[in-house]
């Protein structure tokens, strides 16, 4: 209602029509205020620093006057001839993770909504939570106390059953089903407060006049509460596409560590192979550059499946 | 429509503000970037021994006088967790009554905490901060790179008129180990004698209980590590986790079997660039391209599949002290500066056992002296009171009242002097309200030190006995290399080195052979030839031949 008065509005003529709606609009746009701010302050007014990606930065000269060298920055990522995996690993990665995570999301969500005791489900919402709040330094210690070959618990039960104990940490194959399942643990209780709230908020009316057409529980959710979820999922898919070219650095340091070589064909992504290109050598134009560059990448995603989505189901579209 | 007004005008307010905010801290930046850069200039051509205005104006000299007569503020950044009582706070009142006294000014001290201090010094230094004093240092904060990039105040023309004694009592040499590009940017760390080696403490009484005299080879370690394997269950020979920063191994080998030199042109922590020996030390070559480097990598499988180190050393996290301290490790890689206090740490923990120290360094019977810069003060670019702060400085470092204060706190509550004319505790001294550190190193004076009571002196001199005759002058003096055209390679060099180094050092790459193979061809990739060749290029350049 009130977006079609305004693009009236604006039809009409020019500053005028900016009177009108600053009028008419007074109380939501004071509201903006602390938004618009925060952007503007936080997001846009530092944006032209992204200059500095592409300078030979230096503090005397600031990072306008540094020399400009335009995508040299870069360079040092396509002379190891990493990238192609660099790529491979943080694009699957991500994607794994993606998929993975909506899909046990939303199963946990659903499922915690079937449930009737307040009480039970309550208890098993917090115990879900729960890994998010865990840092992954910790985690990290955990996933080495559990799959180390000397003592680890994992090699211990299998040398239990006499067998022979395996070699998690030279194992490139293990790593992504372990970093997949890790990060399911850690983030998927979490991330389902946001379906579970969406079914919260579902006309429960619908349910019951299923429930007496005959409807048996799996037919309700199949026909009633997943499509009532499919919103939420394209908003949610869409926020979290524009970080597939950025690493979740926590989880692949912590859980397997910069420098073990024998993981890197399945474990080394973007944001682990810059930590150690920087190590003990501060860069800050190159750090820049890289981080530009995944942001380009993320906007350009966010872009196209916005527009696909816009013109498949225009009515879930972000904007 | 009154309202309207207001909420309008309160919009257009918020909005001023928050640009108003962002201009205001460019233009302050600007200007005080400009009158030093212009104070500089213009001193030049005004300065003779006598008369001099100095960079800020406020502490001029007229006619070999300081004139003194304004009040200043000086601000002076260290890095280190403050202590907790607060004794650093009652000794800066103490300080400050003397400096208002002498000088005419107070100073004011800030910390950078340890936790993620790099990131906290570099954001500092890039925001354009005014700190007069401020630590740095070339082996470990860039002190280099960041007068690159201008981050430094040029103290050539000044120090001669604000720092006497200092300037007075330190040679050509010296200072030229402070000059980058014809500027001194740095006040050396020059009066305190310390080397820092490489080297593995180890347990002597187990050494001995194996019939091993002492480790002072590669093989006798081997043959005390499998003694450990062997006899001792409880401990792993080297209980370590690795990281990117992971060389002890590496820094062994080449100081044991090869006559490389680190130095001008050295790379990361992995050091895949070295010099050729301390008598070609203008000759860039890099270890890694040895083939005893091959034998190395060979070796150190071998020790890794023994079990020397934790099986997945490379993920594992383990606080090497620790085991080592509580009969879990049989080695511990550190400097001798932390070999020092080891003794002490030992016996608390375990009375019985004995500390054996395997100095990588020993066979060559060398050791290259640290820079002038290990340590190190230098002046912002944007500071208000150079000319006071190096005042200051000089007092620091050469006036017995203030060099007692500062560096061990308030006489009576920190320290007291005992008969024999030793440092020693108060009796009523409380490590949690009493705790004093000075952080600012280089204006340690080994010429005014009161030596500290030790029970284990008499160690700590052997140590110090055998190895000061093996300093030797750092030989680059003030060369090092402009990269500025090379940070490419040099990124890349350093990835190649963090990705392969640690792991082929703990025999973690596979097959030895085929991971040097491996290590050599991302060095190649990563332009370490060109760079090599551009190293020796500036060197030649340096040396004039």
């Amino acid at each position: 209602m009130k977006s079609k008065g305004e693009s009236i509005a604006v039809k009409k003529k020019g500053f005028n029509a900016w009177k009108t709606s600053l009028r008419k609009d007074r109380a939501f746009l004071i509201m903006c205020i602390p938004t618009i701010l925060y952007f503007l302050i936080l997001a846009y007014l530092p944006m032209p620093g992204i200059y500095v990606a592409f300078t030979n930065f230096n503090y005397d000269k600031g990072i306008f006057g540094s020399a400009f060298v335009g995508l040299d920055n870069l360079k040092f990522i396509t002379m190891s001839g990493k990238l192609g995996v660099l790529l491979r690993n943080t694009v699957f990665y991500n994607l794994a993770f993606l998929i993975t995570s909506h899909l046990i999301q939303i199963t946990i969500a659903v499922l915690l909504n079937e449930i009737r005791n307040k009480k039970f489900q309550k208890l098993s919402q917090s115990l879900l939570i729960l890994p998010n709040f865990i840092s992954y330094v910790l985690v990290g210690l955990f996933s080495f106390a559990i799959f180390n070959s000397t003592n680890g618990i994992l090699n211990s039960i299998l040398m239990g059953f006499g067998q022979a104990g395996t070699q998690v940490y030279s194992n490139p194959e293990v790593w992504p089903f372990i970093l997949v399942i890790v990060n399911l643990w850690k983030g998927a209780g979490y991330g389902s407060i946001v379906y579970f709230a969406a079914l919260t908020g579902m006309d429960h009316e619908v349910l019951e006049a299923a429930q007496v057409d005959g409807a048996s529980t799996i037919q309700r959710i199949r026909y009633i509460t997943l499509p009532s979820l499919k919103p939420t999922l394209i908003i949610l898919v869409l926020l979290s596409i524009g970080g597939i070219l950025r690493g979740n650095f926590d989880l692949f340091y912590n859980m397997v560590g910069s420098s073990n070589v024998l993981l890197h064909n399945s474990t080394d992504v973007l944001e682990t192979y810059v930590f150690r290109a920087m190590t003990n050598n501060f860069q800050f134009s190159t750090a820049a550059a890289v981080s530009f560059v995944q942001s380009i990448f993320g906007f350009v995603l966010v872009m196209t499946t916005n527009a696909i989505v816009k013109k498949v189901e225009p009515d879930y579209a972000l904007f | 429509m009154k309202k309207k007004l207001i909420s309008m005008f309160l919009v257009f307010a918020m909005l001023c503000i928050s640009l108003m905010g962002c201009a205001k801290s460019n233009d302050s930046e600007t200007p005080t970037n400009d009158a030093a850069s212009e104070g500089t200039a213009t001193d030049t051509t005004t300065a003779d021994a006598d008369n001099y205005t100095g960079p800020s104006g406020n502490t001029p000299v007229v006619n070999g006088q300081v004139d003194t007569s304004e009040f200043v503020t000086v601000k002076m950044l260290v890095l280190g967790d403050p202590p907790a009582g607060g004794a650093d706070k009652r000794m800066l009142e103490e300080l400050n009554k003397i400096l208002k006294e002498r000088v005419n000014a107070e100073l004011e001290m800030q910390w950078i905490e340890w936790n993620n201090y790099a990131t906290k010094y570099q954001m500092e230094l890039v925001s354009g901060s005014d700190i007069d004093l401020i630590f740095t240092t070339s082996t470990w904060l860039n002190l280099w790179e960041n007068a690159e990039k201008g981050a430094f105040m040029d103290l050539t023309e000044m120090l001669p008129h604000y720092a006497k004694q200092l300037y007075a009592d330190t040679t050509k040499e010296e200072w030229d180990g402070c000059t980058y590009k014809g500027k001194i940017v740095a006040l050396p760390e020059h009066r305190k004698w310390q080397l820092s080696t490489p080297l593995f403490a180890y347990r002597a009484d187990w050494a001995k209980e194996f019939g091993i005299e002492k480790i002072d080879s590669t093989d006798a370690l081997e043959q005390y590590c499998k003694a450990i394997l062997a006899n001792k269950p409880e401990a792993i020979p080297y209980n370590v986790g690795g990281s990117a920063s992971s060389n002890e191994l590496y820094a062994m080998w080449f100081r044991q079997d090869t006559d490389y030199v680190l130095g001008a042109g050295s790379i990361g922590m992995a050091a895949p660039v070295a010099n050729k020996s301390i008598e070609e030390p203008w000759t860039s070559v890099s270890p890694v391209f040895d083939d005893k480097f091959i034998d190395f990598a060979v070796k150190m499988k071998e020790w890794g599949d023994a079990g020397f180190w934790p099986q997945d050393v490379m993920s594992a996290t383990v606080d090497t002290e620790a085991a080592f301290l509580s009969g879990t490790s049989g080695i511990y890689s550190m400097n001798v500066a932390n070999y020092y206090p080891l003794f002490k740490k030992l016996e608390d923990e375990n009375a019985d056992a004995e500390l054996g120290a395997f100095f990588f360094d020993e066979k060559r019977g060398f050791a290259i002296s640290d820079v002038m810069t290990q340590d190190a003060c230098s002046v912002t670019a944007n500071a208000k009171n150079p000319e006071r702060a190096l005042m200051i400085y000089d007092l620091f470092q050469y006036d017995p009242e203030i060099y007692h204060l500062t560096q061990y706190g308030i006489e009576g509550e920190q320290y007291i002097v005992n008969e024999a004319g030793f440092r020693e505790r108060p009796t009523d001294y409380v490590e949690e309200e009493d705790a004093y550190l000075w952080d600012m190193w280089s204006t340690r004076n080994d010429a005014l030190e009161i030596p500290e009571f030790n029970e284990f002196q008499a160690q700590i001199d052997e140590v110090n006995a055998k190895i000061k005759p093996w300093t030797v002058l750092n030989p680059w003096g003030s060369f090092i290399v402009d990269s500025a055209n090379w940070n490419a390679q040099v990124t890349a060099i350093n990835e190649a080195g963090t990705t392969w180094l640690p792991a082929i050092q703990f025999g973690k790459a596979g097959d030895p052979v085929e991971a040097v193979n491996q290590y050599r061809d991302a060095l190649k990739n990563a332009g370490i030839d060109e760079y090599m060749a551009e190293v020796e290029r500036q060197m030649k350049e340096y040396t004039g031949n």
